[in-house]
C-alpha cells in the first residue's frame, strides 16, 4: 500500500510539471492576460485585510 | 494614451520604455522581477512593473536622487506618479537604479523579445533566478525554482553565475 501510495503521489507531482511547464509556454499575450484577470481577482480580497497601497490596483491596460 | 484610458496597451507601455532609452532618459533597462518571469514561465501574481536601469551619467550628479530625471520625464509627459512608481498608460513601473553588479549585468546582457510587434528588454532567466537567489527569502527562492522547473533555465550557465557571483545555491541537474 505505501508503494501505491507513493506512486500515486509521484504521478501526481509528475502531472503537475507538465501542466507548469504548459502554462510556460502559452503565448505571451494569453499569459498577461492571466496575470491582470488574477489582479482583478486578488486585489478585492487583498482589500479586505489591509489597505491597499495607492499603486496596487488592476493593471488598466489591454494586453 | 488617452484620458478616458481607451486605446492604452501593454505594448504601449512597452513602447515608452524603449522611447526612454532612445532619448536617452536611461542609459539601458531590463524588466525584472515577476513580470520578467512570466515571459520564460507561467505567470505568477504580481502588481507593479520592475524595471531595472542604467542611468546616463549625468544622472550621478544626483547621488541622493538619482531616479529624479526619470520621475521629471514622466511629469512631463503626463504621467501620474503613485509613491515611487511611475504609472504609464495604467501600469505601475517601479525604477530600480542597478544597485549591484549582478544588476548590472542582468540589464546589459537582456534578452530582446517581440511583444505584438514591440521590442522589450526583458532580463534572462538565468539573471533572473541568480537576483532572486541573491536577495533571498522564501518567495524570491521559490521564483528561482519556478524558473528552473520550467525549463527556460540553462543550468550550467546558472552555475556558473552564481559561482561569479559568489551566491551560494546548489542546482541540482535534474528538480
Amino acid at each position: 500500500m505505501p508503494d501505491d501510495v507513493s506512486l500515486d503521489s509521484r504521478a501526481i507531482f509528475d502531472r503537475k510539471r507538465v501542466w507548469h511547464r504548459e502554462q510556460a509556454k502559452l503565448p505571451l499575450k494569453e499569459k498577461f492576460r492571466i496575470l491582470i484577470a488574477l489582479q482583478r481577482q486578488d486585489l478585492p480580497l487583498i482589500a479586505r485585510r489591509r489597505p491597499l497601497r495607492p499603486w496596487e490596483r488592476p493593471w488598466d491596460v489591454t494586453p | 494614451m488617452d484620458a478616458t484610458g481607451q486605446g492604452r496597451s501593454l505594448a504601449g507601455v512597452f513602447r515608452t520604455l524603449n522611447d526612454m532609452r532612445e532619448r536617452r532618459v536611461v542609459a539601458d533597462y531590463a524588466i525584472g522581477g515577476a513580470t520578467a518571469v512570466l515571459f520564460y514561465a507561467e505567470p505568477t501574481r504580481t502588481y507593479d512593473l520592475d524595471v531595472f536601469v542604467l542611468l546616463p551619467p549625468d544622472a550621478a550628479a544626483d547621488p541622493l536622487a538619482p531616479l529624479s530625471g526619470i520621475y521629471a520625464w514622466g511629469r512631463a509627459r503626463g504621467f501620474g506618479q503613485e509613491r515611487e512608481h511611475l504609472m504609464i498608460d495604467g501600469v505601475p513601473v517601479q525604477f530600480l537604479a542597478a544597485y549591484n553588479a549582478l544588476v548590472e549585468e542582468a540589464v546589459t546582457t537582456a534578452r530582446i523579445h517581440d511583444y505584438e510587434g514591440v521590442d522589450v528588454r526583458v532580463t534572462a532567466p538565468e539573471h533572473l533566478a541568480a537576483l532572486a537567489l541573491q536577495a533571498g527569502g522564501a518567495r524570491r527562492r521559490e521564483r528561482a525554482w519556478q524558473l528552473v522547473e520550467s525549463g527556460a533555465i540553462d543550468r550550467g550557465a546558472l552555475r556558473a553565475l552564481l559561482a561569479r557571483h559568489r551566491i551560494a545555491a546548489e542546482i541540482p541537474d535534474d528538480a
